[in-house]
């Protein structure tokens, strides 16, 4: 599908169904974003104001800079998301090749998420969703030298991810790293 | 608003039966189209069309909210229970759908590749003509003179709004407008001829008639 972003997110009582973010961060594409609850029960946070969400609802988001997240309230929970940008035509995200790594780094599947990001960047060499990741998964498996240098190819690819990672603590062991300190600086 | 059930978004009752909620219109959504159709009683959900006129050239995904439907996609029949995404990628395979019970219920999502999106002009003749059917042909008009505003000299608005304007009488401004949409889209001379909106003002010249009964053949 080319014309616009169309994606499902399930998940069960208490679990992320769309974690939080807005459309201006770092890599976001600006879109403009309606959630529809498909089945289950959901609560969503838009721009700080709660929204209890049972099956059939919708929600929308125009302006991109609003933070959204969800949250599923029973099992089962499923939320369609459907996004594109407003006067600009749409195109697939970069990061949609790479949505598989979260899978391997909720199993702490440190290596197996690297492996799996090498291959992404092999397909789409450069793009800093993908080498911030590996210098996540990197910096979590203990190869501080190969994290830092991703890291900083992602920074200079998109200088927004120089905030995320002042915060990630996915980063916790380089912190004290003086390399990575002036990365983040 | 930022959320709403499918209940909160107005509802307008189309030709083939069915409920038109338009959730682009209820949100104000300018980056894809979407809205939801749902049954009555069971029937046709989805006119037969293609995506290769007017404002065409769409993918579109249906997604089968609850109820039960078939879908037609060039004469392949498709069943389609709740949660059932149809993707139509070519604009022109032939689509349609029917709705097996009351309450089944379609979002139906498109754009275009490659281009920004853009408010089909059908959706405000839509919008009109529930307007007009529910009596209110002043409604009608203005839904579609504010649209034309936005885009003017569109055929398709331009000749729906002739057509509003013949049936309110308002001789002049449909002259005008059919004027308009004829000249920006010729193909549309051939669907006037026989469409009895322009019945009123068909003693002009200019309106198209219907084959076999030329101006001066009698009529006038």
């Amino acid at each position: 599908m080319q014309a616009f972003g169309i994606n499902a997110y399930s998940g069960d009582d208490g679990q992320t169904v769309i974690a939080e973010h807005d459309e201006t961060q770092a890599l976001a594409a600006e879109h403009q974003e309606l959630y529809v609850v498909l089945a289950g029960r959901a609560t969503f946070t838009v721009g700080g104001e709660e929204i209890d969400a049972p099956p059939g609802t919708f929600v929308f988001v125009g302006d991109p800079s609003t933070r959204r997240a969800a949250v599923a309230r029973e099992g089962g929970t499923t939320v369609l998301a459907v996004g594109a940008p407003a006067g600009e035509a749409y195109s697939v995200g970069r990061w949609e090749p790479m949505a598989g790594f979260f899978d391997f780094y909720m199993r702490r599947d440190y290596e197996g998420g690297i492996a799996f990001l090498e291959e992404c960047l092999r397909r789409d060499p450069g793009y800093p969703g993908t080498l911030y990741n590996l210098a996540c998964a990197e910096s979590l498996a203990g190869r501080a030298d190969d994290a830092l240098e991703h890291l900083r190819a992602a920074i200079e690819g998109e200088p927004k991810l120089r905030e995320n990672a002042r915060e990630d603590q996915d980063f916790a062991p380089l912190r004290d790293d003086p390399r990575f300190r002036e990365l983040v600086r | 608003m930022t959320a709403s059930a499918l209940a909160g978004v107005e509802s307008l009752r189309t030709r083939d039966g069915y409920d038109w909620h338009s959730i682009r219109h209820h949100f104000d959504v300018r980056g894809f189209g979407v809205n939801a159709n749902v049954a009555v009683e069971p029937g046709v959900i989805v006119e037969e069309h293609d995506e290769t006129h007017g404002d065409g050239g769409q993918e579109e995904l249906y997604v089968v909210l609850s109820g039960r439907a078939t879908f037609t996609l060039e004469g392949e029949e498709v069943d389609a229970p709740p949660g059932t995404l149809v993707f139509v990628r070519d604009p022109a395979v032939k689509r349609a759908a029917v709705a097996h019970e009351a309450g089944t219920a379609l979002l139906c999502l498109g754009g275009r590749p490659g281009q920004p999106f853009r408010i089909s002009s059908w959706e405000y003749s839509r919008r009109a003509l529930a307007r007009a059917e529910a009596g209110d042909g002043d409604a009608a008009i203005a839904i579609l003179e504010k649209a034309l505003a936005e885009r003017p000299r569109d055929p398709v608005l331009s000749y729906d709004l002739a057509c509003f304007e013949s049936l309110a009488g308002r001789r002049e401004d449909a002259l005008a407008h059919l004027k308009v949409a004829l000249e920006a889209d010729p193909s549309l001379v051939d669907h006037a001829r026989t469409d009895t909106d322009l019945d009123p003002i068909r003693d002009d010249p200019s309106v198209p008639r219907p084959p076999g009964d030329p101006i001066g053949s009698g009529r006038q």
